[in-house]
């Protein structure tokens, strides 16, 4: 059996009555990068905080390399920590902050020079080690905070929305340079985000995270095709969620039948059943047949490079459609048949409650 | 428009008071320790005081006893400082107010409680013959140890609140992430939290040094011949030899040597520090000072990881700090409840345990004309000076407010500069000015003189309301159509209410408590209760003290919790 990097085992926390998180299992392989995607309040913090050892559990067991770290405390955990609103030390110059855990360590005075400018220079800021922290722009100061977390190579590092209190445009740029560096050290990573595009672009692994429990642990791209609940469904990108009945492997909608590839997602015969359609993977189709649903374009949107129709279903819902910009328009008023492939028609679970 | 005029006139009630009963009576008086009798320069009576040798030999045992004072405060305060700073919001009033009721409550009647407690009858010898630790009662009063300790236990408040100012711009989170990178607690602690609170410690070694150095209570309540404080010596050429340049050369001295140091303070921390407001030095301590106390800290940490001291799990361990900040209370406070019994004690002198129990002292001081007439004029004076404070600090505090750059840095230096002048320098000099005034033995003579010793207090209390307030709600008033006028009345003033209180508390009580001036100005007749309590002391301590002292006590936290009850309401 394969020991993972990282091994939560039912680990919960309470806080008196109140629960911020269920009974959680999550496994992390080494090198990989984890997301803790979730709305806010959804315990993605507490999470990541009992991880690194700086809240108790309330119950559960957190396992480093196989080795039980429940109760080892922080400064013994050997695992580096990137805040949101970067905790550099004010009074000590940006190479002092990053020393410092090489410091802890008792490190040589040549290797701590070493290793610091190494770190450093791999966030190129190599030029700015004698500044202050209050001296450099948020950007440089969150790569100062990573840089100090990785310089004492940890067997895990955690950050808890690192790129939460920058613009967009930096957000950006750091979310590319992120991936690079997890690319170039492989160090195991667990992040914290509540931005799905974040998560998308970084990450190995999603865990979704929704009221105090994971609702989902998937890759991105999976994730995405095929979330299992609605708030999965709802959380990562757009969707169009479409109301039926189970009806011989199929789901009838009003008059319109949708076949779908996941017929094993389905309920029994009869009930009735959520499933998830993608904006994009809507076509309009010339000749309707009875895998179509059939609907009136209430409103276009172009972008240019796309166009957005809203449609009001013949059955009820409105739908939401993406198409490529370009070709012959489409006008409001008129009547359109939409088909979808049964490979991206996805049957969601209720919400469990 | 505000213009520069208007800023200008904004200042002028403080620049009058400041300028005719600081600045101009300072320099006058001063200028007298180096003028002859025909009124041409002379430096013959400094070469006197020099060559008498027991004048620098006082000074060198004040500076002597201040920096021990200095030292204990700052080393007692600073745990009781750290659990203030940190005590999470619903703790943080109880501790507070545990730390402020000492901090409010009289310098004379903390000193009292000295003499009760140390006294050959008092309950700590009572203690100690009772456990048979010693046959005999100790004399532990009037010396060096009764001396420190007393100054120490009315400064510590002093010391508690300026590290509370910059403790807690401390970030948590900081100790946290030395955590995640290996530091022990104990080494966050070092490497960390004591280098960021350095400018406060400083701060507070300051401003207590230079307190202790101006003390002249405690060493003549608790002192022998061996601790006389270089102000005693100035009150001794005032009242008794009269002779003004030798008291202009000491207080000179003792003046020279708290600019000195603050220029020195300004220098390396930043005299803003004092205010608990920008660190425009928040480097802290230097970095070969910050490489000892580092390998300091991670000696402890070893230290604490050998005896298994260390905290096994996140989170706790607060536990050690918390009890030492206990006792720090305990210290400051339970001086003051030992007056209390002693006040209903029968006997003409101090016993312990107090007997023939009864309201002798209470009825004796209600049916006294002269406590009585010294307690109303207190009050009066009290409330007059909180009156001329707020008038004068408010609109200064305003203008204050929109100074920028060199301008600003020279109105804070000015309105709080009567803080950095030893109270006894100021009361001298007033005293000298005043006999030509005809001040002496006035109601407004001390009003004057307690408003320029609470002004700085006032001042950076309201300054420091002005800073958290949004001035952008009154240009919402303004473009809503108020006028100037009336967006003072009906929006800023309002909301800053509970901040202007507390300025006010500081001016009420700073004045109730005034030795200082009243010792001079007062002139005999015009006694206020702390220069009566004062003259008693002198003559003997008898359990009439205490029952002064305890209605003293209650007037004092009835005033306090009344200010807290109403800051709370607001
Ligand atoms: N110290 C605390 N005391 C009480 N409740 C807390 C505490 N910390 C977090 N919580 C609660 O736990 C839940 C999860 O919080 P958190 O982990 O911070 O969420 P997230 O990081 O996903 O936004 C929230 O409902 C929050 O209110
Ligand atoms: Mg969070």
């Amino acid at each position: 059996m394969t020991t993972f990097k990282l091994d939560i085992r039912d680990v919960t926390k309470r806080y008196g009555e109140a629960v911020a998180l269920l009974p959680t299992n999550l496994q992390v392989a080494q090198g990989e990068f984890l997301t803790l995607l979730g709305p806010s309040g959804s315990g993605k913090t507490t999470l990541l905080m009992m991880i690194a050892g700086l809240t108790e559990t309330s119950g559960g067991q957190i396992l480093l390399d196989g080795r039980d770290i429940t109760q080892t405390p922080a400064y013994r955990r050997d695992i580096g920590v990137v805040f949101q609103n970067y905790s550099l030390f004010p009074h000590l110059s940006v190479f002092e902050n990053v020393a410092f855990p090489l410091r802890m360590r008792k490190c040589a005075e040549g290797q701590v020079k070493a290793a610091v400018q190494r770190s450093l220079d791999m966030v190129r800021l190599g030029h700015l080690a004698q500044r202050l922290p209050r001296e450099l722009s948020g950007g440089q100061q969150q790569r100062v905070a990573f840089a100090r977390a990785i310089v004492f190579d940890p067997q895990l590092v955690l950050m808890d929305e690192p790129l939460g209190a920058l613009d967009k445009k930096l957000r950006d740029e750091l979310k590319l340079e992120i991936r690079k560096l997890h690319g170039e050290l492989k160090k195991t990573i667990v992040y914290v985000t509540h931005d799905q595009d974040e998560a998308m672009l970084l990450s190995d692994r999603v865990c979704l995270m929704n009221e105090a429990r994971v609702e989902q642990i998937a890759p991105p791209v999976a994730l995405y095709e095929r979330p299992r609940t609605r708030f999965a469904a709802g959380f990562v990108g757009e969707s169009n969620l479409i109301q039926g009945t189970v009806r011989g492997g199929a789901i009838a909608v009003g008059q319109g039948m949708l076949s779908t590839a996941h017929a094993d997602l389905l309920p029994v015969e009869g009930r009735p059943v959520t499933v998830l359609v993608r904006p994009e993977r809507l076509r309009i189709v010339a000749v309707p047949d009875a895998a179509a649903l059939r609907g009136r374009v209430v409103d276009v949107i172009d972008l240019g490079a796309v166009r957005r129709l809203t449609i009001a279903g013949e059955h009820g819902d409105t739908l939401t459609m993406t198409m490529l910009g370009g070709d012959q328009p489409v006008s409001p008023g008129a009547t359109i048949a939409l088909a979808v492939a049964a490979n991206d028609v996805v049957p969601l679970a209720e919400d469990a409650s | 428009m505000k213009t520069a005029s208007s800023r200008f006139l904004l200042f002028a009630p403080a620049a009058l008071l400041l300028g005719l009963f600081f600045a101009a009576p300072i320099a006058n008086f001063l200028t007298q320790g180096f003028v002859d009798g025909t009124g041409s320069l002379t430096l013959e009576h400094a070469q006197r005081i020099w060559e008498a040798g027991t004048y620098t030999q006082v000074m060198l045992a004040s500076v002597k006893i201040s920096l021990w004072v200095t030292l204990l405060s700052v080393i007692v305060g600073y745990p009781a400082a750290y659990v203030l700073a940190n005590a999470d919001p619903k703790r943080k009033s109880t501790w507070a107010l545990l730390i402020l009721l000492p901090f409010w409550s009289s310098f004379l009647v903390r000193t009292f409680a000295w003499i009760v407690i140390l006294g050959r009858q008092g309950p700590l010898n009572a203690g100690l013959v009772a456990s048979g630790v010693s046959e005999r009662p100790l004399d532990l009063l009037y010396g060096w140890a009764a001396v420190v300790i007393g100054m120490t236990n009315v400064l510590v408040p002093f010391a508690i609140l300026t590290m509370v100012g910059v403790m807690e711009r401390i970030d948590r989170g900081l100790m946290v992430a030395a955590g995640t990178l290996g530091a022990r607690p104990v080494q966050a602690f070092f490497r960390i939290y004591l280098s960021l609170s350095m400018p406060g410690v400083t701060a507070a070694a300051l401003l207590v040094f230079i307190t202790a150095l101006g003390f002249f209570m405690a060493p003549a309540l608790l002192g022998s011949a061996r601790e006389t404080m270089i102000t005693q010596l100035v009150i001794q050429q005032v009242t008794e030899l009269v002779n003004w340049p030798f008291a202009a050369i000491l207080c000179l001295l003792l003046l020279g040597t708290a600019l000195v140091l603050f220029v020195v303070f300004d220098k390396m921390v930043g005299l803003s520090t004092l205010s608990g407001q920008a660190d425009r030095h928040s480097a802290g301590a230097s970095a070969a000072s910050r490489r000892i106390v580092g390998a300091l800290g991670d000696m402890l940490a070893g230290l604490a990881e050998i005896l298994r001291l260390s905290p096994p799990t996140p989170g706790r361990g607060a536990w050690s700090t918390h009890w030492l900040a206990v006792l720090v209370i305990l210290f400051l406070i339970v001086p003051l409840v030992l007056l209390v019994p002693i006040s209903f004690s029968g006997r003409e002198f101090l016993s312990w345990p107090p007997s023939d129990v009864g309201l002798r002292w209470y009825e004796e001081i209600l049916s006294s004309p002269a406590w009585l007439d010294a307690a109303w004029r207190s009050f009066a004076v009290a409330f007059l000076t909180t009156l001329l404070c707020l008038a004068v600090a408010v609109p200064a505090a305003f203008a204050f407010q929109r100074l920028k750059g060199a301008g600003a840095s020279a109105a804070f230096a000015a309105m709080i500069a009567p803080l950095l002048v030893p109270r006894m320098v100021i009361a001298v000099a007033l005293f000298y000015v005043y006999a030509r005034l005809g001040l002496v033995g006035t109601v407004a003579g001390l009003v004057i003189g307690h408003a320029v010793i609470a002004l700085p207090y006032v001042f950076i209390a309201i300054i420091a309301v002005l800073k958290t307030y949004d001035r952008r709600l009154d240009l919402a008033a303004a473009s809503l159509g108020a006028s100037a006028f009336a967006t003072a009345r009906h929006v800023t003033l309002p909301l800053i209410a509970g901040g202007i209180a507390s300025a006010a508390l500081f001016a009420f009580v700073i004045s109730l408590d005034e030795l200082n001036v009243a010792l001079f100005a007062s002139g005999g007749m015009q006694s206020t209760l702390p220069k009566l309590m004062w003259d008693e002391a002198t003559l003997r301590f008898s359990p009439l003290l205490a029952a002064v002292s305890t209605l003293v006590l209650l007037a004092m936290s009835a005033v306090v919790l009344l200010a807290a009850r109403l800051r709370s309401a607001s």
